[in-house]
């Protein structure tokens, strides 16, 4: 009797442990993880929708019948991208993917929106103008963004244009009817992420890039453009980010083979300057990074300099400044900034004279990421 | 930024003998009525004619009350004084913008400013324009980076490198609000922080005063410890399930006496479920720690009061707060 209660308890453990492996491979399978808050608070706005696991272009019953949700996944198997589907992946990289992205993720985001005040206060959070036949949305002739959306048939003549801090989309639709959206140029609003989600991202990356092999050679060395300073030393004249020592400035040195960048540990401002504007050294020197992120969260990572560099090639400029510090080291200051979107990532870093000798050159580094520059009025003030 | 710099760099050589009066303003973009976008190209062409012609000819510009506003003459005139300007385009195209008090706005039009040294003559004008084309106000745009340069030449690296720091800092702090992230705000807050929130309510009229004081607003600001300011903010999170606090227009400044206390000041929009406002807020930041820096001091204030702005000098400042060396070594 004992033994047959025994029975038809284990047979009942083994029957609600079936049930729930049962249950949690369903909620595994159906589990949708998105790469950031903002498409998790959209998707929150989408309940019922069979979310696909991969790249998909699909109807979406709350959208318009011709118009098509776009969802796209990162490596992770995250959600990174979601919209209504407005350009190709071709036009996307021919125009600019973050912007296209931006305004398939925006036009989705004001028609999620309940009613067309909603609409109104959303655009107004944003600072968003979103004109239709030259009104402003929320005016007698613009108040439905059905209407608008029930124009925009594909193909249509889009022009993006940037002016200072705004962008302004255009979509003519024929001779007589516009739409446009003028948006402010800032990197939350653009990319979707916050702080602490974009710092994350950029850490991933830095892991990620580690693994990757060095870029080759990536100088062109246009005669006319280099400045002499003293014996077979040439300046590569760049630009400044607010101080006149903050430059982009690269040196090379003429040899039979051509120029090669300089490096002279006689010469440490030259020399560590110009290792920040090529690939050339990279290889042979490592930075030792301890990344302060968002929420005093500050992980390390050892990454090969050229590695470094070329995740900022495309978008970015890189400049640099030398100078000794009170203790008589070498510290260095990199400015990394985003040309469209004003932002910067900011490096610091100290070595001796000595430790240039060394071979791989090894660099510790603090580095801050992700800091706006669009919303400074003012940084140099003594009051 | 580039073409524009082509242009100078094609156009200085003949600006001497050039035809300068002559230039043809058109908007490429972002206005769509016909009649409007005719009277602006012709206005901002007339006015750009008008700078050439006085600079050849040592005059004021000629400025027709069908181009400008009454007020913006005065403020060009002035500008005038100290800034003769010529455009050195025969033609310039720009897109036209709008802004937050429904006008219109022409930005990127070049301009060589006269008197100016080699380094700063070339710079950028923005014509502010009446929702029906009017001139309304113009002003030289110098490019904010190099407006930063300019100001700037005598500041070092290792400055810059400190207030960058502490843009960081602020941008987190802002980012703990939108995440909710109070632990974090505990964190950069000091125990004996004061926190000082403004609060606009409206008088009540006073019988022999009531059509006077009728509907007056008032600023009352209460002082909170730091606390006090997280139970209530706790609160305020959970009020709210969304929320989305902006930044704008932020000024660093170093206290003249204790070089690692900064204050900054910057415009909040808090845009949350329940409620939006905007206002101007005040961080006293001690940096002494500069991988833990504390905020001191945060105060709130409305933007507008009784419909009128909030005077940039009524905003509090370092300058408001007496500092007391043992609070700031807590």
């Amino acid at each position: 009797m004992k033994h047959n209660h025994l029975f038809h308890v284990s047979h009942l453990l083994i029957a609600f442990m079936l049930i729930a492996a049962i249950v949690k491979g369903q909620e595994t399978k159906t589990q949708t993880i998105f790469a950031n808050r903002k498409l998790q608070e959209l998707s929150n706005q989408m309940p019922g929708l069979n979310w696909p696991d991969k790249d998909t272009i699909m109807g979406y019953s709350k959208l318009l019948n011709d118009k098509s949700l776009i969802i796209r996944f990162n490596s992770q198997q995250e959600i990174e991208h979601l919209g209504i589907s407005l350009f190709s992946q071709e036009t996307k990289v021919m125009i600019n993917e973050s912007i296209c992205d931006f305004l398939e993720r925006l036009i989705l985001e004001l028609a999620l929106q309940k009613t067309s005040d909603d609409v109104k206060r959303k655009l107004t959070e944003y600072h968003i103008y979103l004109k239709y036949n030259g009104y402003n949305f929320g005016e007698p002739n613009n108040s439905s963004l059905n209407h608008i959306l029930r124009e925009l048939k594909m193909p249509v003549n889009f022009t993006l244009q940037y002016e200072d801090k705004l962008g302004l989309a255009t979509w003519k639709i024929d001779s007589k009817k516009e739409l446009s959206i003028l948006f402010p140029i800032s990197r939350e609003l653009i990319d979707g992420t916050d702080k602490k989600e974009s710092d994350s991202q950029l850490y991933e990356r830095l892991i990620l890039s580690k693994a990757q092999p060095a870029p080759g050679k990536d100088f062109l060395i246009d005669e006319n453009s280099l400045e002499p300073q003293g014996k077979e030393v040439y300046l590569r004249k760049g630009s400044q980010f607010i101080l006149p020592v903050l430059t982009s400035d690269a040196y090379f040195t003429r040899s039979k083979s051509g120029y090669t960048p300089f490096f002279d540990i006689d010469q440490p401002e030259k020399s560590l300057c110009t290792l920040f504007q090529t690939y050339a050294q990279g290889n042979n020197t490592l930075l030792r990074i301890t990344h302060r992120q968002y929420g005093y969260f500050t992980p390390e990572v050892e990454i090969p300099l050229s590695s470094f560099l070329s995740m900022f090639q495309k978008d970015f400029e890189v400049f640099c400044s030398t100078e000794k510090n009170k203790k008589g080291e070498w510290q260095m200051t990199v400015v990394i900034h985003h040309k469209m979107l004003n932002y910067i990532h900011l490096l610091r870093t100290t070595t001796t004279t000595e430790n240039l000798l060394k071979d791989p050159l090894v660099l510790k580094a603090d580095f801050y990421s992700n800091i706006p520059q669009h919303y400074i009025k003012s940084l140099f003030n003594t009051k | 930024m580039k073409r524009t710099l082509l242009f100078w760099i094609l156009c200085i050589p003949f600006l001497v003998h050039a035809q300068l009066e002559d230039v043809r303003f058109t908007i490429s973009g972002g206005l769509t009525d016909p009649h409007l976008k005719t009277t602006i190209e012709e206005n901002i062409s007339q006015f750009l004619c008008a700078c050439n012609k006085a600079v050849m000819e040592g005059s004021n510009p000629e400025l027709s009350n069908t181009i400008v506003t009454k007020e913006s003459k005065k403020l060009i005139l002035e500008l005038w004084k100290s800034s003769p300007m010529v455009c050195p385009l025969s033609k310039v195209e720009e897109i036209c913008l709008n802004t937050a008090d429904k006008g219109l706005q022409i930005r990127n039009i070049p301009v060589s400013i006269m008197n100016a040294d080699d380094t700063n003559k070339q710079q950028e004008l923005v014509i502010s324009l009446t929702n029906k084309g009017l001139i309304d106000n113009v002003m030289i745009a110098i490019e904010e980076n190099k407006y930063k340069e300019i100001m700037s030449e005598h500041e070092s690296v290792e400055d810059l490198y400190r207030r960058q720091v502490i843009i960081d800092f602020v941008e987190n702090y802002r980012t703990s609000y939108n995440r909710k992230d109070i632990k974090f705000i505990e964190s950069v807050f000091s125990d004996n922080a004061l926190i000082i929130t403004g609060k606009v309510v409206k008088e009540r009229p006073r019988s022999d005063q009531a059509l006077l004081s009728l509907g007056k607003e008032k600023v009352i600001y209460q002082k909170q410890n730091k606390q006090e300011y997280v139970t209530n903010l706790k609160k305020v999170f959970g009020r709210n399930k969304y929320m989305n606090i902006l930044f704008d227009e932020i000024e660093v400044i170093q206290h003249p006496k204790y070089p690692d206390i900064y204050g900054v000041t910057l415009k909040q929009e808090w845009n949350a479920d329940t409620y939006r406002d905007i206002g101007f807020i005040f961080l006293m930041i001690d940096f002494q720690d500069e991988l833990n820096p504390l905020i001191q001091v945060r105060t709130w204030q409305p933007e507008k009061v009784n419909n009128q702005a909030l005077a940039r000098d009524e905003v509090f400042s370092l300058g408001d707060f007496d500092i007391v060396r043992s609070l700031i070594n807590d």
